[in-house]
């Protein structure tokens, strides 16, 4: 049992090893038509339009919109409430020069 | 010690070394005109707000940025691919120059119209036009930095107005591309003026320029000058900082949505033996002086009609600087004639725009 068991491991680390080791290099077998392809596309762009790398980033981003609206409005209201406050003050002379 | 012990304790200390007090004591007295045409007060401290995002962003987009021939364009596609969420900042720095410079023009054109400048405001409007110059020049330097086709063209063709001056304009043409020619040069010198020269001057003339403002106070619109008894006035100090906070709130949501939905792209790398690319057109701001020299024939009698264009805006330039010096009486009739110029280069203005953009 135990010899099967070590077998089994034995199988199993140098899988992991050798596909560690090319696992590299299988991405890069690529056929010469696919190669020139490659630098066709790698030549200089005309034209860079920039846009989020990922699904990740780019629901970040819209969320970090999101949020910053939201943001903004309740400041906004926050500040709409001061202003009329500090204006009654105002009107009503209760703050002096040095409040 | 407790805490709330030491805070007094700290602020006194400086207090004493600083005099705050003074400070406080001189907010709390300022005060706010308001009548019609109160709006425009508020862009005055939003041309602040952008420029001091453009400060942040910029010195973000210097810690990745090289000023080299070979770099620079490649430093700036890897700000735009690799940099985590450097397109935005690229984007927000790209549009805050547009919004600044774009309240630099509302603010100097509401002055123009309400004939603010008059005295004893005409040093804080010819520190004004200094801060428009170096703001305008600001977009010409930061335009090259990309270093594409299109920025080098137009650097090109922006650097080759100047020699078009009488007596002077080769050598201003020489000293701006730093040779005869745009070259690596040129970017390196575009850069050290970008980053240092510009940010420098801007800053000590800024000094100036608020402090005439808080010293003279807030300008008064013609007319309304000769009954300051009637008109309402609000604190700076919450009333006024309150309301421009809300403003400051808007434009920056407008600036990010701006700056993620439409982000600048980055054209291929310069070539200094290419020939320049088809519709080369400076930024937004140029428009209308690119299509007035665009327009001019190419001689007029004796003299070609570059020079006189050139001549001509020069001359506008300085008429503009010493606006103070030329209408300092509150005559009616004279302030009349300036407001509309004011409009007709309003106009102007916006009609070569969408001309040279329609093109």
């Amino acid at each position: 049992m135990m010899k099967i068991e070590k077998l089994a491991a034995f199988i199993l680390i140098s899988y992991l090893l050798v596909f560690s080791i090319f696992s590299s290099s299988f991405g890069q077998q690529a056929s010469p038509q696919e190669k020139a392809k490659e630098t066709e596309v790698k030549k200089a762009p005309e034209k860079i339009v920039p846009s989020p790398h990922n699904i990740k980033e780019k629901t970040a981003i819209y969320v970090f919109l999101a949020w910053m609206w939201v943001s903004i409005l309740v400041l906004i209201y926050i500040l709409r409430q001061k202003i009329r406050e500090v204006d009654r003050l105002y009107t009503l002379k209760f703050l002096g020069s040095d409040f | 010690m407790k805490i709330k012990n030491l805070l007094p304790g700290i602020g006194a200390w400086l207090e004493e070394r600083f005099g705050f007090r003074g400070l406080s004591r001189f907010l709390n007295e300022k005060r706010v005109p308001q009548h019609r045409h109160t709006i425009w007060y508020y862009t005055g401290s939003s041309i602040l707000l952008f420029f001091f995002i453009q400060v942040v962003t910029g010195i973000m987009l210097a810690f990745y940025y090289k000023p080299t021939i070979e770099e620079a364009n490649k430093s700036i596609a890897r700000i735009m691919a690799e940099v985590p969420l450097g397109w935005i900042i690229r984007s927000v720095h790209f549009w805050s120059s547009s919004f600044m410079i774009a309240l630099v023009l509302f603010h100097m054109t509401s002055i123009w119209i309400i004939k603010s400048y008059r005295k004893p405001r005409e040093l804080t409007w010819m520190s004004g036009v200094f801060l428009l110059i170096l703001t305008l020049f600001f977009g010409f330097t930061g335009y090259l930095l990309p270093w594409d086709d299109l920025s080098l063209a137009a650097t090109k063709v922006g650097t080759d107005i100047p020699r078009s001056i009488p007596w002077v304009g080769a050598w201003v043409t020489k000293l701006l591309r730093g040779g005869e020619d745009v070259t690596g040069d040129t970017l390196t010198r575009f850069f050290g003026i970008h980053i240092t020269v510009l940010p420098l001057c801007l800053l000590f003339i800024l000094v100036i320029h608020i402090y005439l403002i808080q010293k003279l106070g807030m300008s008064l619109p013609l007319g309304l000058d000769k009954k300051k008894e009637e008109v309402k006035e609000l604190p700076f100090w919450p009333n006024f900082v309150y309301r421009e906070m809300v403003v400051w709130l808007v434009l920056s949501g407008i600036l990010f949505s701006l700056a993620i939905f439409l982000p600048p792209s980055l054209g291929k790398e310069a070539d200094l033996m290419a020939p320049a690319p088809e519709g080369i057109k400076p930024e937004w701001y140029f428009l209308f002086l690119f299509q007035t020299l665009k327009v001019f024939p190419s001689r007029i009698l004796l003299v070609t009609g570059d020079t006189l264009a050139v001549s001509l805006l020069l001359l506008a330039g300085i008429l503009f600087f010493f606006l103070p010096l030329i209408d300092y009486r509150p005559e009616e009739r004279k302030g009349k004639v300036i407001t509309f110029i004011a409009y007709f280069f309003i106009i102007y203005a916006v009609v070569m725009t969408v001309w040279s953009l329609v093109q």
